[in-house]
């Protein structure tokens, strides 16, 4: 294209700093929030995947129980009696630091003598020189460097920290390796002991809380030996499957979030489209002038989209770098969010990979380039006369609106009819709620027009024409008003639907909580379920708690963990009096559901469980104890 | 006198659709134009003078007849042909100039010789003689917002005329200036165009022109009537 035909348009951008500052803004605001959510889903996932990779190595399945955790009898057995030998206990617990600064540290046992092809990175940089002493030395513990300095520690220090046992006093022998800055990031906070220095400090002795398993994809035959000699209250996951287990788990709340990102890209692009329009509809002499001296059509198209594109570069560049330092923000607020509800998470690192920065860039180019066509287009189709009159616009655009009105009554109908068909689908939902969006979208330069044409003739009769020249630009310029009262009307409905859902949500935990809190006391019995004495001290805490005087009724809870089908389901098993009774809220049939309750083998599921298994009143639930 | 033709009109109609109905512009024009021969169009406002310009370069579309340029038939090239027409062979002066405000006044005399082809020293030189010649040397970095409508109507003669077109159809090109300055510019142009062997087609209201030209014809009651003629 001839360099002097870009100078003339180029110029022009630069004679309207502000339009194309807008213009950029657009893209990189809508650009900047999809980035800053995809980035730190996906790092919440990754740091969930990488940590547990890092401390299980190459293990490819997990034996797990429930809270009561494995006999170690069951790793003795699977070695000795099956034959099975790329096996590694594994002990799982916390412990706190009593030596300040106060810290919570995930306490891992492991068996250092472990097969060198079931290691981890960081056992394979160790060696086994440190191993041994694991093994030999009462109390010691390996850490990293990056933990022990922020603690004041150095090498052969003693570390008090405080278990359901007590305290103990662990000395540190050696640093982990940390290969690279990522690898520092999991090892942060993390004591590894050997397996039997672990389950006298946590009060677990026999007791394993999983055993690794290392077994090929195409050994098919000896998973199933496995699988058939453990006994049926323990469960055999798969690890590679974990990540899409974890998918699946955060899927209704990863969708809500990117189509949050996307409705912020969409608002973008009507910025976008609003900018380029203005920018086409001032040059309407420009181009007019340029197609009488013989500029073609496809080269004024080829302007207008390599115009775009340019500010679609700096838009993407700058919504990739504000979504990354957005992206650092959220990742505590969203992490904590998952955290809560979905799975633990022991640091919070944003991770970039080069495809989600390859989606941010596709996403930002693609939405300016579909957002600028219709403009592009609009500047190429009026021949050269016509170029020079904006009234031509207008009559192209007032032509367009009975289709316009169809086009949007489909996708309201659609809409409605995938609201209906939608039933649980997370994702169909949100595609109706787009359509119907972008249908009021669509008919909001309609009722513009209508609302004018009643305000005009309402005003006529009492005002001055002065009165009446608003509403007759805001008609007359039907092209740019009705879409910037479209994209205004976009914001403002997502705004009010958001605020309203929150609301709700708001209102419904503050009734739940009023319901649901009824006694006067709360005692939070922290510590291990797997320890061997737990069970026995807490009854026996609950014996004298309700010896005391002024304590009239008590209720106790136990939140546990039991196998149902192929997963670890949370289980809560209640001893409830009749004032705790009331705080319960029944779905379907009532305070009468407490008779059958009472009843053995009753179990109450909660809606969600229901909604994610599919689950109707009288069904049976398989729980393995 | 002239030989060659330039360009020739078959029983051109022209006709909008207005508000459902159908606004007749002038039918069944018959003109056959000479190369080098200077035409004048009078005619009152709406009479149809701009919309025959339009019609000869080809922006717009007649709705019956023909239009011969060189033996090829415009009106039934695509509307890519037809720019491509325009921009070997037209040369167009608009009454409001028309420059491109975002170019300097070297660059908007350079853009439709780099359309035709990638410029080189000898098109910068005919720009700067011809800049020269219109006693705007010194303005060839200046923006055409800089300049005064006498100027700016000298810069878009210019243009019209750089990249050697075969006609150039000038419309109202006094409209916007000044009795005195509307004067040197009419003279200005006559006097290029006949240098440069062109075929010059006027549309105007002014009857101070009829002198210049050769031919002048009038549209009346939607037909084409011969004024004068000097040939």
């Amino acid at each position: 294209m001839s360099s002097i035909l870009k100078k003339a348009s180029r110029n022009f951008l630069y004679r309207h700093p502000w339009q194309l500052c807008l213009a950029i803004l657009g893209i990189t605001l809508g650009v900047a929030v999809v980035v800053a959510i995809d980035l730190t889903l996906e790092s919440s996932l990754q740091t969930f995947t990488q940590t547990a990779q890092a401390l299980s190595g190459k293990a490819s399945h997990r034996i797990v129980a429930s809270d009561g955790g494995l006999d170690e009898k069951l790793y003795t057995a699977l070695r000795v009696e099956h034959g099975i030998q790329n096996l590694s206990p594994v002990i799982n617990s916390y412990a706190v630091s009593v030596t300040p600064p106060e810290s919570t540290f995930k306490l891992y046992g492991i068996d250092p003598m472990t097969e060198s092809s079931f290691q981890s990175a960081w056992q394979q940089q160790e060696g086994t020189g440190n191993g041994l002493r694991l093994i030999s030395e009462p109390n010691t513990v390996l850490m990293s460097r990056q933990t022990a300095k922020k603690m004041g520690l150095q090498i052969d220090d003693q570390l008090t920290v405080m278990t359901d046992t007590g305290a103990h006093d662990l000395r540190i022998i050696d640093w982990l390796p940390e290969d690279d800055a990522g690898a520092s990031e999991l090892l942060e906070n993390l004591l590894i002991t050997d397996i039997a220095t672990a389950q006298e400090l946590l009060g677990l002795v026999g007791k394993l809380s999983a055993i690794d398993v290392l077994i090929a994809p195409d050994q098919g035959a000896k998973l199933q030996d496995l699988r058939n000699a453990l006994p049926a209250d323990v469960l055999l996951m798969s690890l590679d499957n974990q990540v899409e287990s974890l998918q699946q788990m955060t899927h209704a709340f990863t969708i809500n979030l990117n189509a949050m990102g996307l409705l912020s890209l969409l608002v973008g692009m009507f910025l976008i489209y609003n900018t380029m329009t203005f920018l086409v509809i001032q040059r309407r002499a420009l181009i007019g002038s340029l197609r009488s001296i013989g500029v073609t059509r496809q080269q004024i198209f080829q302007l207008i989209i390599s115009e775009a594109l340019v500010l679609a570069i700096i838009g993407t560049a700058l919504g990739i770098l504000l979504g990354i330092i957005l992206g650092q923000s959220l990742l505590h607020i969203i992490s904590g969010t998952i955290n809560a509800f979905f799975f633990r998470i022991e640091y919070s690192t944003l991770i970039l990979s080069p495809l989600q920065i390859a989606k941010g860039i596709l996403l930002g180019i693609g939405a300016t380039l579909l957002a600028v066509l219709a403009p592009a287009w609009e500047a190429t189709r009026q021949s050269p006369q016509h170029a020079l009159l904006r009234s031509q616009l207008e009559s192209g655009v007032r032509r367009l609106m009975r289709s316009v009105i169809m086009v949007a009554l489909l996708f309201i109908l659609c809409s409605f009819m995938l609201i209906l068909l939608s039933g649980t689908n997370v994702s169909l939902s949100l595609i109706s709620i787009f359509l119907l969006l972008f249908g009021f979208a669509l008919l909001t330069p309609v009722v513009t027009l209508l609302l004018m044409t009643f305000l005009e003739r309402t005003l006529g009769r009492f005002s001055s024409i002065v009165a009446r020249l608003p509403v007759r630009m805001v008609k007359a310029e039907i092209s740019r008003t009705g879409i910037a009262i479209a994209t205004l009307m976009i914001a403002v409905s997502v705004s009010i639907g958001m605020d309203i859902m929150i609301g709700s949500f708001r209102l419904t935990v503050s009734e739940w909580l009023q319901t649901s809190l009824q006694a006067d006391l709360y005692v939070n019995l922290a510590g291990n379920t797997q320890a061997s004495n737990k069970s026995t001290m807490d009854r026996r805490l609950k014996t004298n708690l309700a010896g005391l005087e002024g304590v009239e009724m008590l209720s106790s809870v136990l939140h546990t963990q039991l196998i149902s089908g192929q997963t670890l389901t949370k289980v809560t098993v209640f001893e409830l009096n009749e004032k705790s009774r009331q705080g319960f809220v029944f779905k379907q049939q009532g305070n009468a559901v407490w008779d059958s309750f009472s009843q053995k083998n009753t179990i109450l599921v909660t809606e969600p469980y229901a909604y994610h298994h599919h689950t109707k009143i009288g069904d049976k639930i398989l729980l393995r104890t | 006198m002239f030989n060659k033709t330039a360009f020739e009109l078959s029983q051109l109609s022209k006709h909008y659709q207005e508000s459902g109905q159908q606004q007749l512009i002038f039918e069944h024009l018959n003109l056959s134009v000479a190369v080098g021969e200077f035409i004048v169009l009078l005619g009152r406002s709406g009479s149809g003078k701009s919309t025959l310009l339009n019609l000869i370069s080809g922006i717009d579309q007649p709705s019956s007849g023909d239009i011969w340029v060189n033996e090829t038939n415009i009106c039934t090239l695509s509307e890519h042909q037809r720019t491509l027409f325009r921009r070997h062979h037209i040369g167009f002066v608009f009454q409001a100039y028309n420059l491109i405000s975002t170019l300097t006044v070297e660059e908007n005399l350079l853009l439709p010789l780099e359309l035709i082809k990638p410029i080189d020293e000898y098109d910068r030189d005919k720009v700067r003689d011809l800049m020269a010649q219109l006693r705007l040397a010194d303005r060839l970095d200046t923006y055409p917002d800089r300049l005064s409508g006498g100027e700016q109507q000298r810069v878009a003669i210019a243009r019209a005329l750089i990249h050697s077109p075969d006609i150039i159809l000038a419309d109202e090109p006094t409209g916007n200036l000044d009795l005195e300055t509307g004067e040197q510019v009419l003279e200005l142009l006559d006097k290029l165009v006949r240098d440069a062997g062109k075929t010059l087609i006027m549309a105007t209201h002014s009857h101070e022109v009829i002198g210049q030209a050769d031919r002048v014809f009038a549209i009346n009651n939607k037909v084409l009537q011969l004024v004068t003629d000097t040939l």
